[in-house]
């Protein structure tokens, strides 16, 4: 069974929701432009961003009452959102890789 | 000199495409417009009241953008077919005869949606005209005829492949034509039960959004890189692989956030949650995906205005699909928000950005080709028409979006959480003056996206045709060199 979001926290949800996806974005960018760039303070900009992400979602997982099993979304969340870009960033490497060596 | 739209310029695959894209536009149109009076009868609701009711209206609206979207993908394949196969078109006057026979059929469902609301209820009439879903309210002669032409299309791209050139492309479009027609079926029968009806219901509206039109999408894409910037077909289908386990892997099973409240069982709750919660991932991956393009092979293109709308289709995409999506998907809230204006407003965003982005890029393919490969790169005569209609769709269709959430918001706060759903509550919420304001601004930035279309129409009419450059050959791009 679900435990519905309260409604004093109704605005607070969206925001963080919100947040969740365009932190995951700001990390993504960050990082796959501190790869293109070779730049430490865009990869530390990254890290940053993957903490607010984490503070969205541990928020998000209290505001939306998720206990029990729906722990595992909040562990999904991090996890997904933070391996995606790297796999992604590696895989672009790869892909190209493969066509360009002489 | 004048360079003319000319017919001699394209292939016959392609001449067919654009009697598709024609269609398209013109359906476009219609979304429009009959969203605007749709809009304008919740800010005066005895605004053509008993001539053009707000049901017929906004099913209108509706089907109106799901049927040009499927022009603009059904054109867009036929488009580049004979060049992705190595010959030319089977069975292309079947082909031709399908498109009158779906343009027909469109022509005559949209005339019976406006003039005719009743008649005879006996067990013909129920079977052959009301089948009635909402979203796909077309009767069932014009479903019949829907998978007829659909399957004429999967004959000509099947055998057309078959008989000559199979590529990566060509195997995931071919085998996402047999899910798209499958898929169709499922909304094509009765079941007394409304809860099964709903469960089958959302096969077509999700299946077909969420998984299967991506994949063609991907497909279409796919070739538009190609020729939009000489990527290299291996990168390109490998990147059109992964992008269809990323959007089947959590698109398929995402499918669950519709099972929510239709009484299926409460296992819905979280493989709907979990699987919505990943479906951005893919929107992430793609962000990485472009920063490396973009910044490995700095965008040299051979058609700005198509190229502007592939990124449009990016941020688009992300923000509508992505962040919209997941504000209001997880049932802890979707509790209170499912069939609020939260929906609409997710909806205008996510299928302007995720498709009729999509469709506009190629519109200006096609043009160029059709106007004799003319050049629409930097120093573009008129190039101000493109740049306009883009800014003025988007801002546009964002400031609907942005005007459709405060209202979901007040909805989901004062009819759902606080008035628990009752009639009396609805009514409060619907009088408040967040909606009523919110309304009225959702209705003036129809009419920014309207004005958004006239320009965009009139600059692909126009667009190259006093241009005396034609547009350079890119080069596949070059092989890069690591160590």
């Amino acid at each position: 069974m679900i435990e519905p979001v309260e409604l004093a926290h109704f605005f607070l949800f969206f925001f963080t929701a919100a947040a969740v996806i365009v932190a995951a974005l700001g990390y993504a960018l960050l990082y796959a432009f501190a790869r293109l760039y070779r730049r430490r303070g865009l990869l530390r900009g990254a890290w940053l961003a993957y903490g607010v992400l984490a503070a969205a979602v541990l928020t998000l997982g209290w505001l939306a009452n998720l206990t029990g099993y729906w722990q595992v979304l909040v562990g999904l969340l991090l996890v997904g959102y933070g391996v995606a870009p790297v796999l992604i960033w590696r895989l672009c490497v790869a892909t190209h890789e493969g066509e360009g060596r002489t | 000199m004048v360079r003319t739209l000319d017919g001699a310029h394209l292939n016959g695959g392609q001449k067919l495409a654009v009697k598709y894209f024609n269609v398209a536009v013109i359906l476009f149109f219609a979304q429009l417009a009959f969203g605007l009076l749709a809009a304008a009868q919740y800010l005066h609701p005895d605004f053509l009241r008993g001539v053009l009711d707000f049901n017929v209206n906004r099913m209108v609206h509706i089907n109106a953008m799901i049927v040009w979207m499927l022009y603009g993908f059904i054109g867009s394949v036929y488009w580049f077919l004979e060049e992705e196969s190595g010959r030319t078109i089977v069975g292309l006057r079947l082909g031709h005869l399908a498109f009158w026979l779906l343009t027909l059929a469109v022509t005559v469902v949209v005339a019976v949606y406006l003039l005719v609301q009743t008649g005879p209820g006996d067990d013909f009439t129920r079977w052959f005209v009301n089948e009635g879903r909402e979203y796909i309210e077309a009767p069932r002669w014009a479903d019949i005829g829907i998978v007829v032409v659909m399957g004429v299309f999967f004959y000509n791209v099947a055998a057309t492949f078959t008989k000559g050139r199979w590529s990566g492309i060509a195997g995931v479009l071919t085998l996402d034509l047999v899910a798209l027609a499958g898929l169709y079926l499922a909304g094509m029968f009765y079941v007394t039960n409304i809860s099964v009806d709903q469960y089958w219901w959302w096969w077509v509206v999700h299946l077909w959004v969420e998984a299967t039109w991506e994949v063609l999408v991907g497909c279409i894409m796919a070739w538009a890189l190609m020729h939009l910037l000489g990527v290299r077909r291996r990168i390109v289908e490998t990147w059109l692989y992964i992008e269809v386990a990323l959007m089947f892997g959590s698109g398929i099973l995402g499918l669950g956030h519709h099972y929510f409240w239709i009484g299926a069982p409460e296992y819905w709750l979280a493989i709907g949650g979990f699987f919505s919660a990943l479906e951005p991932i893919p929107l992430v991956a793609m962000v990485v995906h472009s920063i490396y393009d973009a910044g490995v092979h700095r965008l040299k293109n051979r058609n700005h205005p198509a190229l502007a709308w592939v990124i449009a289709h990016a941020f688009g995409n992300f923000l509508g699909a992505g962040v919209w999506g997941f504000m209001h998907t997880l049932p802890q809230i979707n509790l209170f928000t499912h069939g609020t204006q939260w929906t609409p407003s997710h909806g205008h965003l996510a299928f302007f950005g995720a498709y009729a982005t999509i469709n506009i890029a190629f519109f200006y393919l096609a043009v160029q080709q059709w106007r004799g490969n003319v050049w629409m790169g930097a120093g573009l005569a008129g190039g101000w028409r493109w740049k306009w209609a883009l800014g003025l769709l988007s801002v546009g269709v964002l400031g609907m979006t942005v005007a459709l959430l405060i209202a979901g918001y007040e909805q989901s706060f004062i009819e759902r959480a606080q008035g628990g759903s009752t009639w009396s509550a609805y009514f409060a919420a619907q009088t408040h003056p967040w909606f009523v304001e919110s309304m009225a601004w959702r209705m003036a930035f129809g009419w920014v996206t309207l004005a958004g279309f006239v320009l965009l129409v009139w600059d692909l009419l126009t667009i190259g045709r006093h241009e005396t450059r034609t547009a350079e050959t890119l080069e596949e791009e070059p092989a890069l060199v690591h160590g």
